[in-house]
């Protein structure tokens, strides 16, 4: 049975080094995939995935364990890509299209995958075309909408614990996610069709 | 011509609704194609995004990535604690951490470390018992006076501004006071050895 973090943590505490290795292995990918999806860089990922686990390292004595390890990893995770884009003057303060009202925006009802002769959708997750497409879609989007976006849907975190993260409001975090959803969808079936009506 | 607000649907989506709500916006996700369809190309959505950041994982090489972390933290907190990360753990470690992870669910491990625990105070009692018998008295030193009494009559003596233990050993009938003078200490001038003050004593880590 794999030890829970906190076991790992306590271990880390008492003086097991191997503990904080097994710790950091455990959630590499889920940090570096974060990082990845929030700063689209490769190397920036590494970089910040390397930097979020010195900087969990350092403040593991004031951890208290009342939050769950991976939420606070996670918080440091976004804030670190948070602060990397401001520093490299690519996030902006304000998303402009979070004062916009949502009600005038409406989620498209139609299939983002489109459906090629004999593709089925779902099998077509695995196309290298189909994920260079997403990636372009997410690059497409400002920092702050893509960290809402990748924290919902990768992880599942709540509204509220995005909010906690983000330290803004919950309806701030709807709104974002709202707005990152309606741009890559647009930018997606944009993209997608304009490749099936280029094969047909 | 679509049921529900984006609003609504999204939060249906994200599981944010209330449980009454979510009765609600089901059924009206139920009466209504456009809304489905909308349900769908969010869940779409999502595939294709953890799809994207598994494949980029994927291609990402994760070898270098400890090395680096262990790396950073020496740089960060030069403390012995910090130093001794990325070596193997030491065996009271490891002996804690094989008692501690899942004893509960393995009740062969309890037994063995009781079978463990039965032995060890066996052999400590073997040892013990052997050590207080005596063979043959330690060291019998030229000097050593036998006294006729079993009055000891050096009570405290200094050679070479050392005090040397001064016992008895009984035999039969004469008791045998025995000097003992230890050889000097070889000084400790080793600049690395631990004065105490050690930063890495304090770190809580």
């Amino acid at each position: 049975m794999e030890p829970k973090d906190l076991e790992l943590v306590s271990r880390y505490r008492d003086g097991d080094h191997r503990a904080f290795e097994l710790l950091v292995k455990r959630y590499q990918r889920k940090v570096y995939s974060l990082a990845y999806g929030i700063v689209h860089s490769p190397e920036d990922a590494m970089d910040i995935s390397q930097e979020a686990f010195v900087k969990v390292h350092r403040y593991l004595d004031k951890f208290q364990g009342s939050a769950s390890f991976y939420t606070w990893l996670y918080r440091i995770v976004v804030n670190l890509c948070i602060d990397h884009l401001r520093r490299a003057g690519r996030a902006y303060s304000v998303e402009y299209d979070d004062a916009i009202d949502r009600s005038k925006g409406v989620l498209a009802a139609s299939d983002i995958v489109p459906s090629r002769q004999g593709t089925d959708p779902r099998q077509a997750l695995g196309d290298k075309e189909i994920l260079e497409h997403i990636s372009a879609g997410l690059a497409h989007l400002s920092p702050n909408h893509r960290a809402v976006i990748m924290m919902r849907e990768l992880e599942g975190l709540s509204y509220k614990e995005m909010a906690k993260i983000m330290e803004c409001s919950k309806g701030t975090i709807m709104s974002r996610l709202f707005h990152a959803r309606k741009r890559l969808q647009a930018y997606l079936i944009g993209a997608l069709n304009e490749d099936t009506d280029e094969a047909v | 011509m679509s049921g529900l607000n984006d609003d609504t649907l999204q939060r249906l989506y994200d599981g944010d609704l209330d449980e009454d709500q979510v009765d609600k916006a089901r059924e009206a996700v139920a009466e209504n194609a456009d809304d489905a369809k909308r349900l769908e190309s969010l869940a779409q959505m999502r595939q294709l995004i953890r799809a994207n950041a598994e494949a980029a994982a994927d291609a990402a090489d994760f070898a270098g990535l400890w090395p680096a972390v262990a790396a950073g933290i020496r740089q960060d907190d030069p403390t012995e604690t910090a130093k001794a990360l990325g070596a193997a753990p030491g065996v009271v470690a490891r002996f804690k951490a094989w008692l501690g992870l899942s004893m509960g669910a393995h009740p062969v491990r309890w037994a063995t470390a009781g079978l463990c625990a039965v032995a060890a105070a066996v052999v400590l009692g073997v040892v013990i018992s052997l050590s207080v018998t005596p063979k043959a008295p330690p060291i019998e030193r030229p000097s050593a006076r036998s006294p006729a009494s079993d009055e000891l009559d050096i009570e405290k003596m200094e050679f070479k501004g050392r005090h040397p233990d001064i016992f008895q050993i009984k035999d039969g009938k004469r008791t045998t006071t025995v000097i003992w003078v230890y050889p000097e200490e070889e000084d400790d001038d080793d600049p690395g050895a631990d004065n105490g003050d050690d930063p890495g004593t304090t770190d809580p880590i």
